[in-house]
This record gives C-alpha cells, sequence and structure tokens, in this order.
C-alpha cells in the first residue's frame, strides 16, 4: 500500500504535464486545462482519502 | 529495525519523487510531500498503540483518578492532529493558516484543561480558614 | 501509612508519565504548552490528598463533554446501518424475482448495537419477474422471510405485512 501512492501521485503529475504540453501545442488549450484540473482533482482526491484514514486512526487511537 | 527501514525508505523516496516532478509541475511536489508523510505517520500508529498500552498501565498501577487520565490523553491527541495540520499548512504555503490552526489547538487544550485548574482552586480554598 | 504509599506513587506515576509524553511530543510550540498543562496536573495530584488529611469532602469530578457527541455519532452511525441494511434487502428480494414492494425497519437508532424491533413489508403494489414460479402472495412471503433469515442481523424480528 504504502510507496505506491507516491508513485502513483508522481505519475499523475508527470503524465498531466506531458499531456496539458501535447494539447497546448496542438492548439487546444482549455482542454489542456480541464486535463490538468482533472489530474489535480484526481490526485486531491486520493490524498484525501489517506488524510481521512489517518484521522479516524489517530480517533481510535486515543478513544474519542 | 524493519520499520526504521522502512520510514528511511518513504522519506527518501519522497524527496526523489520531489526533485522529478517539482521542475514539471511544482504544485504536485507538495501532494508528494504530504502524502509522504502521512505513510511515515501511519507506520508510527503501531507503535504508539503500545506505548499508550503501557501508559494504561502506569496508570492503573499508581491510581491516579481516572477522568485526569482521559484529559491527558486528548490533549495528546489534539496536540499531535493540530501540529500535523500546522505543518501541512506550512508545506503548502499558508503558515499563517497554521498559526490559526495551532492557536485553535491550544485554545482546546485549556478548555479540557480548565477543570483541573479549577479543582485546585477548590483545594486551596477549602483549605483557608473562612 | 498505605494512604500516603499511594499518594507517593500517584506522584511518581503523574511525573513519570509526563516525562514520557514529553518524548512523544516533541513537535514545537504545542510542547510548550503541554508542559504547562502537565504541571498542572502534577500540582492538582501532589495537593489531592489534602482535603482528605483536614477531614472535608471535595467533589473530583470532571464534567464529562463526551456523551452528547457520542449520542449524535451513534445516532449517524446507527442510521448508515439501518439504510445500508435496508438497501442490501430489497436488492437481495429483487434478485429473486420479486419487485415493487417497499421495506420499512424500524429500530432503536440510539443503541449502541443497533436493535431492530420489527420489519413491515408491504406488498400492495408487488410485480413478479417472468421466471417466478407461483406468482402469488403466500409464496412472495416465503421467499420474503426465507432472505430475511439468511441476514444474520434481522433474524428473529418479528416481519408484518400490509395484507
Amino acid at each position: 500500500m504504502e510507496v505506491e501512492i507516491i508513485f502513483k501521485i508522481a505519475a499523475i503529475g508527470i503524465l498531466t504535464a506531458v499531456v496539458s504540453q501535447i494539447l497546448k501545442n496542438s492548439g487546444k488549450e482549455d482542454i489542456s486545462t480541464l486535463a490538468t484540473l482533472a489530474g489535480v482533482v484526481i490526485v486531491l482526491i486520493m490524498v484525501i482519502n489517506l488524510i481521512a484514514d489517518l484521522f479516524d486512526t489517530i480517533r481510535t487511537i486515543f478513544n474519542f | 529495525m524493519d520499520s526504521l527501514y522502512k520510514i528511511i525508505g518513504v522519506a527518501l523516496i519522497t524527496c526523489i519523487a520531489t526533485l522529478v516532478v517539482k521542475p514539471v509541475r511544482p504544485d504536485f511536489a507538495v501532494f508528494i510531500s504530504i502524502v509522504g508523510g502521512i505513510i511515515i505517520l501511519f507506520m508510527l500508529a503501531g507503535y504508539l498503540t503500545e506505548i499508550f498500552d503501557v501508559f494504561n498501565q502506569i496508570f492503573n498501577f499508581t491510581n491516579v483518578n481516572s477522568s485526569i487520565y482521559k484529559i491527558i490523553f486528548k490533549i495528546i491527541g489534539v496536540g499531535y492532529l493540530v501540529e500535523f495540520t500546522a505543518s501541512l499548512c506550512a508545506d503548502s504555503g499558508n503558515s499563517s493558516l497554521g498559526d490559526k490552526v495551532l492557536l485553535g489547538g491550544k485554545i482546546i487544550i485549556l478548555v479540557m484543561a480548565l477543570p483541573i485548574v479549577t479543582s485546585i482552586l477548590e483545594i486551596v480554598m477549602e483549605l483557608l480558614p473562612t | 501509612m498505605s494512604g500516603i504509599s499511594a499518594w507517593l506513587l500517584s506522584i511518581t506515576g503523574v511525573v513519570l508519565l509526563s516525562v514520557l509524553c514529553e518524548f512523544i511530543l516533541p513537535e514545537g510550540q504545542i510542547n510548550r504548552y503541554t508542559r504547562v498543562i502537565f504541571s498542572f496536573v502534577t500540582l492538582f495530584v501532589i495537593i489531592s490528598p489534602l482535603p482528605l488529611l483536614l477531614n472535608k469532602e471535595i467533589d473530583f469530578s470532571f464534567p464529562n463533554y463526551d456523551y452528547t457527541l457520542q449520542e449524535d455519532y451513534l445516532y449517524e452511525l446507527n442510521l448508515n446501518k439501518l439504510d445500508a441494511i435496508q438497501t442490501d434487502l430489497q436488492a437481495e428480494i429483487e434478485d429473486a424475482g420479486i419487485y415493487n414492494i417497499k421495506i420499512s425497519i424500524s429500530a432503536n437508532a440510539y443503541s449502541e448495537n443497533l436493535e431492530i424491533y420489527s420489519i413491515y413489508v408491504e406488498l400492495c403494489d408487488i410485480s413478479f419477474s417472468a421466471d417466478f414460479e407461483n406468482k402469488n402472495i403466500s409464496e412472495a412471503k416465503h421467499v420474503i422471510e426465507e432472505i430475511i433469515s439468511y441476514m444474520p442481523s434481522l433474524k428473529d424480528v418479528p416481519i408484518s405485512y400490509d395484507s
């Protein structure tokens, strides 16, 4: 589980950058912005899930 | 010892990943460092449970008031969460927001500890001749 | 003498714990703050046997803020559980070939393990799928009761129908 998320996020980051460059060069700049935004949202969802897990674990440890 | 190597490994991988991604997309580098920190904290959760079990034993052994024990636990928990959130805010560039979260944590800790202070005052008042 | 040794033991315990807590909370600004709070706690533990020495009563009950919070949380948790059970039941009955029935489960949402009082099944708009044998109400009731008896959380719960 643990280290794969870092690789996934790095891969999505590089992928969105590459896709955005390609789209910009072929003239469709608005789609490129959308693609970047989509990448950010996906990564955000993963990170927020992880943070929610962390908070739940802390809550169980401290018996809140 | 295994966990130590895992923690060091995760930290190194996070640093390398941030270096790789930063020139391409600087905002993702922040995500990666946040996630690396969370993973390390997850690995520590098991050890923390053991430590708190020992704390439990010490408390039962030395018969301290059980409500004090709950208050101390909650204070430690709030301390952890608040500190983690503040460093997360600082990493993403809003260190002033992190300061405000710290302020919130301090006030909540104070509120939880107020009964102890009032109890001390009550004891002292009972000792004074009226 | 046992009172004094208990008191000394509790002081030792609290001091030991404060030191250990300072180890595991090595993070900047909160550390100074928790040190202050732990000093208050130690002071409290040191002072606490004094009213007993002077034969006065002190009431050491600290207000418990967790009850209301846990009730709301428990209620939400139980509501989610109930919804999940209802959707599961509905899906299984539809898989068995019976459509358009409404199931309502009445339960106590404030209990720790969700106590289910009864299940009410409305069969007025009932319709069957093509390959359901014996398309009548009693066969439908039979199948529904069988499905309900397979769910562990709904065992032995009285079922009532509207027809």
